[in-house]
């Protein structure tokens, strides 16, 4: 939920786009009603021409803004994700971190689709996001979109449970130099350098960063280096090259044996071109790119990604908004024998071939929007899958109320195709036994309220019904005895939950934001016998957060952040309080320095137990730290 | 998975209005806000705290700023005062053409404590506000020492949406 009339460009398109005669004129008078951030950021200039806002979107929409990001102190994208009402984040190691929306979360969740600018870091190949591998500088970070609830409408398999889009900022935005450092007492430090400058006729942002996070044994480093550059070419056309290099290593604590000696390393990096233009009734975006992860730890892989992608929008007869589009993704991976797990063969290409329509419709002189979509999509895992969505949205006195039907999948990941743990020496394994998975099905039902309440309180309030079929469940073989289990769609499951966010200035220096989430998640396949690697339990059953902003002075602010997370359903992970605090002054025209202390109920809590293989979760303790900003 | 949505969303975001009549509207809206966001000491504003905005007869900003006469600013209104050069004292905001950002006339204006305004290439080094044009984008740059040599506070925020502060 946002307070301005927030551009919300992800949701726009799952939204489909506005209704002719609900357009804006981008007129002077209309401009100053902006604030100077709207105006400023590039993509409320779109709004003037497409008011897109997530007032009118028929999903359950949050964006974390800059703002938000500055305000919370947070050193991590997963850090900033703890402020979505509903979303899942759990701290595994200096490394690893659970990060999932409405369920099933665990080191390697599995129903969450993740984009970096318009590039997916959810790997196929081990059906999760590594999110230790998420360096991107927060300061870089223009927005992050959340949509709970699935996206495969648009976005295709793998968008299950939800979609975070992470957007940062265009060259323009990062010109000259900056700097900064934050340490705490835990002797944890983050390092970002950054330079930008006009270059031709666009602008690149060159940065570097580094990072020596966790506690103890559980400690990670890593550093990331990379570029972007925007030019606008044409007469309403943009190009965005970007690019990122990546290396790191860490520790962590596992309760296995054979493993305890262990520990991780990744190298990665990424190269993006995307050309995109819009003039407001029509548009198009061409994008592609390359990802490379190569990734030494439990599951030991190295993948190539090529993506290219086309989408088109245009308005049709003046009340319909068509999106429609295609792409196609060659992915190349090579996964090593490890201790735990073995995978044939050893290294595999699978070519994805998709293409979707969506049409918004404005009825009842746009006060009712309806919006029919459908993905229909290729992977060599499953066939052709076909994921629907039809979503209705409606303007009521003070908000909107919107409702959602949608199909997802999810496509197995390479241990599931093709893997399993790691059989005994000599143990021959039969191929004829192993069954051809299908992929895993939600059925999702949505509603949702949004609007504001005398005294300028804004809500957002959504409700979901979850029915997932065809779960992976591993299970021994017949005949094997416990030396060989092999993965079913056996499992069936039920979700139903509720989520709120609010937003409230009680004073002109004082901004109170809210979210607030329940959910009940229940097995419905009565199984006793199989291991299921995703976990039910590892969710909480609810978590309430609340951010107080401060402004002590023009130069001087404090903010709070408080958040309850429920015990796990299992009683594995008990549920804990935390409280963040922090101190921010501008000490001059350069530097800003910022005093906090972040966990600072307990000395320390545990945040996820039982994870897989043996790896636990390491403690997440209470710290007190420095962060000195200069900029020039 | 498709990507369809975020490249969408990154064709709408990397496409401003074009800078013709809406990119003067643009400008216009960017040197309104900077007039809120910048505090004046008492008695400098005109007597019922109105901000006056300079900006010559000619400048092509000038029809766009004459719309936003009336505007609120702070406890008053804004008032746009169009006029040949050299400008007559009493300028809060001062939009000083490339041709005219000397430093000796961008100095003088400090002192008359005028807030100046500009676009020229090294208009930050002796003005307080430069608009930065990059494609479609604009954007600006904040010489805060010229700001308060003419005795006008900017706020935190505002140096924050600078793209560079001197």
């Amino acid at each position: 939920m946002t307070a301005a009339p927030l551009a919300l460009l992800a949701a726009a398109a799952l939204l489909c786009a506005p209704a002719a005669g609900h357009a804006q004129t981008t007129g002077a008078q209309d401009l100053t009603d902006l604030s100077l951030e709207d105006l400023l950021t590039s993509e409320v200039a779109s709004v003037a021409k497409r008011p897109q806002t997530v007032d009118t979107a028929p999903a359950a929409v949050f964006v974390i803004t800059k703002e938000d990001i500055r305000r919370s102190g947070a050193q991590t994208i997963p850090e900033a994700l703890r402020m979505a009402p509903g979303l899942e984040v759990a701290n595994l190691s200096g490394d690893s971190v659970a990060v999932s929306v409405r369920g099933f979360n665990g080191r390697y969740a599995n129903k969450l689709m993740v984009l970096v600018d318009g590039r997916a870091i959810y790997l196929s190949t081990i059906s999760g996001v590594l999110w230790g591998q998420q360096l991107a500088p927060l300061e870089d970070i223009e927005r992050i979109e959340i949509i709970r609830g699935p996206g495969a409408s648009l976005w295709g398999a793998n968008a299950v449970n939800g979609v975070i889009n992470i957007i940062t900022r265009h060259a323009v935005d990062s010109l000259g130099a900056r700097a900064s450092v934050t340490a705490d007492t835990l002797g944890q430090t983050t390092t970002d350098l950054q330079f930008g400058a006009p270059l031709g006729q666009g602008a690149v942002r060159l940065y570097l960063t580094a990072r020596d996070l966790g506690e103890g044994d559980s400690r990670a480093r890593a550093a990331q280096g990379g570029f972007r550059y925007d030019q606008d070419v044409f007469r309403n056309a943009a190009l965005t090259v970007q690019g990122d290099l990546q290396s790191g290593r860490w520790n962590e604590i596992n309760t296995s044996d054979a493993l305890r000696e262990d520990y991780g390393r990744f190298k990665g990096g990424n190269l993006l071109a995307r050309l995109a233009a819009d003039d407001g009734d029509k548009g198009f975006a061409l994008q592609a790119y390359w990802d490379h992860v190569d990734r030494r730890e439990l599951i030991s892989f190295k993948r190539d990604q090529f993506d290219l992608d086309f989408s088109r929008h245009q308005r049709l007869g003046g009340v319909h908004q068509l999106v429609w589009g295609g792409d196609a993704r060659l992915t190349h991976d090579e996964v090593e024998d490890g201790p735990v797990v073995r995978i044939r063969p050893r290294e595999r290409t699978d070519r994805w071939f998709g293409a979707f329509v969506q049409d918004e419709v404005a009825l009842l002189d746009d006060r009712l929007r309806v919006t029919l979509g459908v993905k229909v999509e290729h992977n060599q895992y499953t066939g052709v899958e076909v994921q629907p969505t039809a979503r209705a949205w409606l303007r009521v006195p003070g908000g909107s109320v919107w409702t959602s039907v949608s199909r997802a999948t999810r496509t197995p990941s390479r241990l599931e195709a093709d893997g399993g743990p790691t059989p005994p020496d000599g143990f021959v394994e039969s191929d004829a036994s192993r069954p051809t998975l299908d992929a895993e099905t939600l059925d999702a039902y949505e509603l949702g309220w949004r609007g504001m309440l005398p005294g300028g309180v804004r809500f957002d309030l959504a409700a979901f019904h979850n029915r997932y079929d065809g779960l992976v469940v591993w299970r021994d073989l017949v005949g094997a005895g416990d030396q060989a289990s092999a993965p079913f769609n056996a499992g069936r499951a039920v979700d139903t939950g509720l989520e709120a966010a609010l937003e409230a200035k009680p004073a002109a220096r004082w901004t109170l934001k809210a979210a607030a989430s329940w959910q009940r998640l229940r097995n419905r396949d009565g199984l006793r016998d199989g291991v299921r690697i995703y976990d039910l339990a590892a969710s909480p059953d609810y978590q309430l957060s609340l951010r107080s902003w401060y402004d002590l002075s023009d130069d001087l602010e404090l903010d709070a952040w408080l958040r309850r997370v429920g015990p796990f359903a299992d009683g594995a992970t008990p549920g804990y309080d935390d409280l963040d605090v922090q101190l921010s002054w501008r000490a001059g025209d350069h530097l800003q320095l910022q005093l906090f202390g972040r966990n600072l109920l307990e000395p320390r809590r545990i945040e996820m137990n039982g994870s897989l293989f043996g790896a636990t979760g390491a403690p997440v303790a209470r710290t007190v730290g420095v962060k000195l900003a200069w900029r020039r | 998975m498709s990507l369809v949505v975020p490249l969408f969303a990154a064709a709408v975001a990397v496409a401003p209005p074009a800078m013709t009549a809406d990119d003067a509207a643009f400008k216009a809206a960017i040197v309104y806000n900077i007039g809120r966001f910048a505090t004046f000491p008492p008695g400098r504003r005109q007597d019922d705290g109105d901000l006056v905005v300079c900006i010559e007869d000619d400048d092509p900003l000038a029809p766009a700023l004459d719309r936003l006469e009336g505007k609120p600013s702070g406890a008053g209104k804004l008032v746009v005062r169009r006029s040949g050069w050299p400008f007559a004292a009493g300028c809060n905001l001062a939009f000083v053409s490339s041709r005219h950002a000397t430093p000796a006339a961008l100095e003088a204006l400090a002192d008359q404590g005028a807030l100046t305004i500009g676009e020229s290439k090294d208009f930050a080094d002796q003005g307080a506000v430069r608009l930065i044009t990059i494609g479609r984008q604009t954007r600006f740059e904040i010489n805060n020492g010229v700001a308060r040599r003419a005795g006008a506070t900017l706020s935190a925020q505002l140096l924050r949406l600078a793209v560079k502060v001197r």
